[in-house]
């Protein structure tokens, strides 16, 4: 039995990445974790962003809360002024709130499209000095982390894939609340616009340079419905058209850009040229230009598909967040491989 | 910087685990190298931290089997030859203890899946009757019997091929 074991580890053993392939993994994956997570997050913690939202967010249309929804969303895409009214529009303020451990948590402001989406949630504490001792950085962000249980970010039930960044700040020194942001992304067989996503956060910790605090500041389960009420402003840019890549042919099968996203379905087919750099599939050079000049470029965003053998096909999709609000109608182009689409043709 | 250098540790950490238990659940190690990837990415964009490094190696390897699970349900819409399914040659030849790794991997590899999962999380990450459970979702008796099955049918499928370790 030993015997048969030991070789049953040599032979799995034999299964490995080499030390160039481990390099190029690690290059891979920061390339595809740094486009979609740090600019959101670096310019919201930078800001000192406003949302003054709370449990009452179900009223909130007639409260005139999604202004101040747009106020916070101002600051963490920074849009400009003439943005805001679209963007109150946009945005969807209501959903669930839970309480426990003397915490209540409740969801005060999405946005996104079919793809991607950002949730800000506020945390308010019964005892107003419970966050008293919680570590602030410079940046604006607060430390906090969530418990290991949970759900960690918003998912819809047929969610077939997702991930999310998330940070903790202060909205406002002068209120006892936090709040925490999830920029999130999933891909479903449907989209995810109008559908409810469901999250559990469980367990609040301080969160330093030694990481998790070895106790909680609050222990609760906070289970919220996260409706993606949000309006998707995504246009559908291109289907069918058909370019070259690494030697391979690549047919767009559907090229989508809303305010905050891109996102392109594609079919590569053919020999590649570089078969054997590992996640070349995913490099397809995709950059969104708008018309006053600077460009979006998410070639090295993230995604997912499938190993494109020699003569065979691949289906691949890729996207990315953007790091700011746009007007679909203020792209000049968007390029896919060796194509330059232009929304208004 | 900090990302790059946590990319690094998470690929050093785990690149292989998740690529080997990939391929105990999927045998292609296409599809592992794929799976790698996508937790990889997942384990790098999470925000929160772990309790120790055991909960951070549980969480690597609840998150590929569930990613494998999801990958085999779509694929059990294609029609494809399963493993266990597939010829294998007859005639087995004496087996040169150079090859028995190989020989033995593709014996637990025509085992089914839930037996392989088991042998894995057993021989591979030394996980106790109770920790195989836990990641399976099934009763500690129910683990133990898919230990036991799987090495019975492991010992005849590697008889077949030309293997019988006295002890087995």
């Amino acid at each position: 039995m030993k015997k048969t074991f030991d070789a049953y580890r040599e032979g799995l053993d034999a299964l490995s990445f080499s030390p160039a392939e481990k390099n190029e993994l690690a290059k891979g994956l920061v390339a595809a974790a740094s486009p979609r997570r740090h600019p959101w997050a670096a310019r919201a913690a930078a800001a000192g962003v406003v949302l003054a939202l709370g449990a009452g967010a179900v009223t909130a249309y007639a409260t005139g809360a999604l202004g101040a929804a747009a106020e916070f969303l101002q600051d963490v895409f920074g849009m400009r002024d003439e943005q805001v009214e679209d963007v109150s529009r946009m945005a969807g303020v209501a959903g669930s709130s839970a309480t426990d451990g003397g915490v209540t948590v409740s969801v005060s402001a999405v946005i996104g499209d079919d793809t991607f989406y950002a949730v800000v949630y506020t945390l308010d504490p019964e005892d107003p000095t419970l966050f008293d001792g919680v570590e602030r950085f410079e940046d604006g962000k607060v430390g906090l982390a969530l418990g290991p249980e949970g759900s960690f970010f918003p998912l819809v039930s047929d969610s077939d894939s997702g991930g999310a960044s998330a940070y903790f700040y202060d909205a406002d020194p002068e209120d006892p609340a936090l709040q925490l942001v999830q920029l999130c992304w999933a891909q479903t067989e449907g989209g995810l616009s109008g559908q409810t996503a469901h999250v559990t956060l469980h367990d609040l910790y301080g969160w330093g340079d030694e990481g998790r605090s070895a106790e909680p500041i609050a222990t609760g389960t906070w289970e919220l419905d996260v409706p993606l009420e949000y309006e998707d402003t995504s246009v559908e840019l291109a289907s069918g058209l058909e370019t070259t890549y690494n030697g391979c042919d690549v047919t767009i099968d559907r090229l989508t850009l809303s305010a905050i996203g891109v996102h392109v379905e594609y079919t590569l087919s053919g020999e590649p040229l570089e078969a054997g750099r590992q996640g070349w599939e995913l490099n397809l050079p995709v950059v969104v230009t708008l018309e006053d000049g600077p460009s979006i470029d998410a070639t090295w965003s993230g995604g997912s598909g499938e190993t494109l053998e020699a003569g065979g096909t691949a289906q691949m999709t890729k996207g990315m967040g953007f790091d700011r609000i746009i007007d679909v109608e203020d792209v000049a182009s968007v390029r896919v491989g060796d194509l330059w689409i232009e929304p208004s043709a | 910087m900090r990302t790059k250098q946590r990319a690094v540790r998470l690929v050093g950490d785990y690149a292989d685990l998740i690529l080997r238990l990939s391929y105990t659940y999927l045998g292609s190690a296409a599809d592992a190298e794929d799976v790698c990837q996508e937790v990889l990415l997942k384990l790098l964009g999470r925000a929160e931290g772990f309790e120790s490094p055991e909960h951070e190696r549980a969480w690597v390897v609840r998150v590929t089997a569930n990613r494998c699970k999801d990958l085999l349900r779509r694929r059990a819409a294609r029609p494809t030859v399963a493993l266990d399914e597939a010829p294998e040659p007859s005639s087995p030849e004496p087996v040169d203890a150079r090859e028995l790794p190989a020989l033995v991997l593709r014996a637990v590899m025509r085992l089914p899946l839930e037996y392989r999962e088991a042998i894995f999380l057993r021989y591979y990450e030394n996980y106790s009757v109770r920790d195989i459970a836990r990641a399976c979702g099934c009763s500690e008796d129910a683990a133990a019997a898919r230990l036991s099955r799987g090495r019975a049918k492991l010992k005849v499928l590697l008889k077949e091929a030309g293997y019988d370790e006295e002890d087995l």
